[in-house]
């Protein structure tokens, strides 16, 4: 048996000095200061990995220095969400990297019950500041609500999983950390193009966009409620975590003897896990010792060992069997009802994209992808697409083309939707084929020279257009009038041809027509040259 | 702009302009023999009986050939002369011209001309005073072109070769270093281009334009003079790669010299083209500075929106 305590209890701070300020402003930083040192570093690595190593456009923005930015774990915290890793593995049937990662804080979890919850999740951190930073001012004092509320997050994991086993992805529209980072890339990301590069680059501002950042805003609102709201009762990756933590060797325990029953333990728990009795409620408990920290007998203590002498804490099931397995089912015949709903035809996916079907089935929506990509080309599926493309990147090429140096998107997907491709084999993947419309172009029609297509596929280094002389009708001219050069320049033209197997659909030259033709000179109702799937 | 596109457009009227010094008209006219002797030392392979539609062809593919084979051309021209059998006869004197021989281009036209007086052979014309220009006859070349001018093909082809001719007029302007003459023609050429109702060939009209902007930039650059510009600060703007706003250049003079090029810009991706192309500007006090590989389009941009900035400036 060994004790982990790493709080400090009150008793042991000075009443006066630095100590005891810090005691009378931040509590939890003097009672537990390992703990909100640990949660510190990690959500300051999360910003850095979101804000400073995803932002495409590097001082010098080359294959080099993309490659740089793209090699170091930008989707590191992806790949602890276990939810979301075993979900992907299980509805796309497919085994993947983020597996490894689901594994790993399973495995901890087993050792330290929720110790991603308390300590390193950056959700759980952005919770904490958002308490900290408004919640607790205004929230209301209240009586905790039924120990059953925390069932809602097993109900959920349930779903999820069972939508994994109809083959249909949910759980990255629930799991904490694809919900944290597509919420932060529909808000904070979109702010940080604004005022860095410039205001027309945002993306366009679309229903889902809307939703992803009001989820993300929901979550945290309601802490207004209870601290931890969504950590206590709705986060399906709490949930999945919590499972291995009822197994585990660790326990909070309580000393019957030194107790006096103040309460100060359970006004302290951010989480939840102190039953009326002072007993712990092993599926919430995140290990965060808090509880510890206020503790002004010192009662509390975290243990460890096989031989765990202390009474195990109160075995209540977290939901009943009955519960788990309508939620499995639920999801199940959710997923099998939404596949019955015809798929439209597919958008244009990220190069490098799995075949469509295994690519819903894979794809978390951590809209990782959109946040390094530069321009950006992609951009979040509403409906338009499927209920089931929801939040997926879909590439948009009338806001930019996919730039032919830049392989990062394919570096950064934690599930594998997006292979990993190489630049070589970046600039091979294709995304689409681009059709060129003769009714538009202002060449086919013989109305003037354009050859801005053409020229956007050559210094891209695609090579995949090609200027064909086409002649154009002719009459009678005057003899003598023209040279012989004018009058075959009168009756033929240079149009561009799409070489399709050289084309990778990046768009570059839709973006041009579209820019320049339809949007700067209005000479065209639309663009001429389209990447179609 | 290119310097290409500007020698082509000019490769009319200065035909030989690499070459040294040619003699002047009369001694080539006199020294001119028809047909000349290097008649005998070329062999042609051609049924002659074939009609002159056919002939004309295999003329125009021997003269985008070889020198042996551009002779075999002018031979053939000849030969179908004789026969008569040659239309309304305008190709002797343009396939001279074409293949280089002056001269003998320059013996013949007026002949041609004096045929077809009234029916605006307007390449005719042009071709004639280029001969004549080759041999620095400019006052003869300018009557020339003038004489063009009052000899327009009718309507729909009228404002094309109106058009046409002042471009001529604009090139013979600056070969003679009249640079304001030349602005004069190359804008009137500019007016018009663009108002020819001719039924086909329509698509060259702003090719035809773009050529002749680039020739006004060109003759603005040459006499590019910083120290004669207004002092102060000016803006132009250009069409870059972003597509909601133009890109704005700010361009500032001080002291007779180029001090600052500012960019505004809603580049999306611009490779610091934004902040480097202007330093370049400054640096080298001039607009003819080096593309940032892989921003073409955005580099191009800033020099134009400089360029239009120091036409506010009083550049001509």
């Amino acid at each position: 048996m060994k004790r982990l305590n790493h709080f400090r209890p009150p008793a042991a701070a000075s009443k006066a000095g630095f100590g005891g300020a810090l005691r009378r402003w931040a509590p939890t930083w003097a009672g537990v200061p390992w703990r909100r040192a640990a949660q510190s570093l990690c959500f300051a690595l999360f910003l850095v990995l979101f804000f400073w190593v995803s932002w495409p456009y590097p001082a010098s923005f080359n294959h080099e220095s993309l490659a740089l930015r793209a090699a170091q774990p930008v989707e590191l915290f992806l790949w602890l969400d276990p939810a979301a890793g075993l979900a992907a593995t299980v509805a796309a049937r497919h085994w993947q990297p983020a597996l490894l990662g689901a594994a790993a804080v399973l495995f901890a979890a087993w050792l330290l019950p929720r110790c991603f919850c308390g300590y390193l999740c950056p959700l759980g951190t952005l919770i904490d500041l958002f308490d900290w930073a408004v919640s607790r001012r205004a929230r209301q004092p209240r009586p905790a609500p039924s120990a059953r509320w925390a069932g809602i997050r097993f109900l959920l994991l349930a779903l999820v999983l069972g939508a994994a086993f109809g083959g249909v992805m949910l759980a990255g529209h629930l799991a904490a950390i694809p919900l944290l980072t597509r919420g932060l890339v529909f808000t904070a990301g979109n702010l940080q193009l604004g005022l860095l590069k410039n205001w027309s680059m945002l993306p366009d501002f679309t229903g889902a966009v809307l939703a992803g950042g009001a989820l993300l805003a929901v979550v945290l609102l309601l802490g207004l409620r209870f601290p931890r709201f969504w950590c206590r009762y709705l986060c399906p990756t709490g949930a999945l975590l919590s499972l291995p933590g009822l197994l585990s060797p660790t326990r909070r325990a309580v000393d019957p003897d030194l107790c006096v029953k103040c309460g100060q333990c359970l006004e302290a728990c951010p989480f939840d896990a102190i039953n009326a009795d002072f007993s712990t409620r092993q599926h919430n408990c995140s290990q965060c010792q808090t509880c510890g920290g206020a503790c002004p007998t010192e009662a509390i203590g975290f243990i460890t060992g096989i031989d765990l002498a202390l009474t195990p804490s109160a075995g209540t099931a977290p939901l009943s069997r009955r519960a788990a397995l309508a939620g499995l089912l639920g999801g199940g015949g959710l997923a099998l009802a939404g596949r019955a709903v015809g798929a439209p035809p597919p958008p244009i996916r990220p190069p490098g994209s799995v075949p469509e079907e295994q690519f819903l089935d894979l794809c978390i929506r951590c809209e990782q992808c959109l946040k390094v990509c530069p321009g950006p080309v992609l951009q979040a599926a509403g409906f338009d697409h499927g209920w089931e493309a929801l939040w997926t990147p879909v590439a948009v090429f009338s806001h930019a083309g996919c730039h032919q140096d830049c392989h990062f998107c394919t570096q950064v997907c934690p599930t594998g939707a997006i292979e990993p491709l190489d630049m070589a084999r970046k600039r091979k993947a294709k995304m689409g084929l681009a059709v060129i419309d003769p009714e538009l172009c202002l060449p086919w029609r013989g109305e003037r020279d354009c050859q801005l297509c053409f020229d956007e596929c050559e210094a891209a280094g695609y090579h995949a257009l090609e200027m064909r002389r086409r002649k154009l009708p002719g009459g009678e001219i005057p003899e003598g009038t023209f040279s012989p050069e004018e009058i075959e320049a009168m009756t033929s033209i240079l149009a561009p041809v799409v070489k399709a197997e050289a084309c990778v659909g990046c768009g570059l030259c839709e973006y041009r027509c579209l820019a320049v033709n339809h949007r700067q000179k209005k000479l065209l109702p639309a663009t001429a040259i389209a990447v179609k799937t | 702009m290119t310097a290409q596109s500007i020698l082509a457009g000019l490769a009319l009227a200065l035909p030989l302009a690499a070459a040294p010094d040619p003699p002047s008209l009369a001694q080539a006219l006199a020294g001119l023999k028809v047909p000349p002797d290097w008649f005998a030392a070329t062999a042609v392979s051609w049924d002659l009986s074939k009609p002159w539609k056919d002939g004309r062809l295999e003329i125009r593919r021997l003269l985008a050939l070889d020198e042996t084979a551009v002779r075999q051309g002018v031979k053939l021209t000849w030969l179908y002369a004789q026969k008569k059998d040659i239309g309304d006869g305008h190709e002797l004197p343009m396939y001279l011209f074409m293949s280089g021989n002056y001269a003998w281009a320059a013996a013949e036209y007026p002949k041609f001309l004096a045929t077809v007086k009234g029916k605006g052979a307007t390449h005719a014309y042009l071709c004639y005073a280029s001969c004549l220009q080759h041999f620095r006859e400019h006052e003869r070349a300018l009557a020339v072109l003038r004489e063009a001018m009052n000899d327009l093909p009718p309507q729909p082809w009228r404002i094309a070769n109106q058009a046409k001719i002042n471009e001529h007029l604009g090139d013979y302007y600056l070969q003679t270093k009249d640079a304001a003459k030349a602005r004069e023609h190359y804008l009137e050429a500019i007016r018009l281009y663009p108002a020819s109702d001719q039924p086909y060939g329509k698509h060259l009209l702003p090719r035809h334009v773009a050529r002749l902007r680039n020739k006004l930039d060109l003759l603005a650059l040459d006499n590019l003079k910083i120290s004669a510009l207004k002092e102060g600060s000016f803006v132009g703007t250009s069409l870059g790669y972003a597509d909601k706003k133009p890109l704005e250049a700010f361009v500032t003079i001080k002291n007779g010299r180029l001090t600052e090029v500012k960019v505004k810009h809603e580049e999306k991706i611009d490779l610091n083209a934004t902040t480097i192309i202007p330093q370049r500007i400054v640096a080298q006090q001039s607009l003819k500075v080096d593309a940032i590989t892989g921003a073409t389009v955005t580099s191009q941009a800033i020099v134009d929106g400089a360029f239009e900035a120091l036409k506010k400036a009083g550049l001509k």
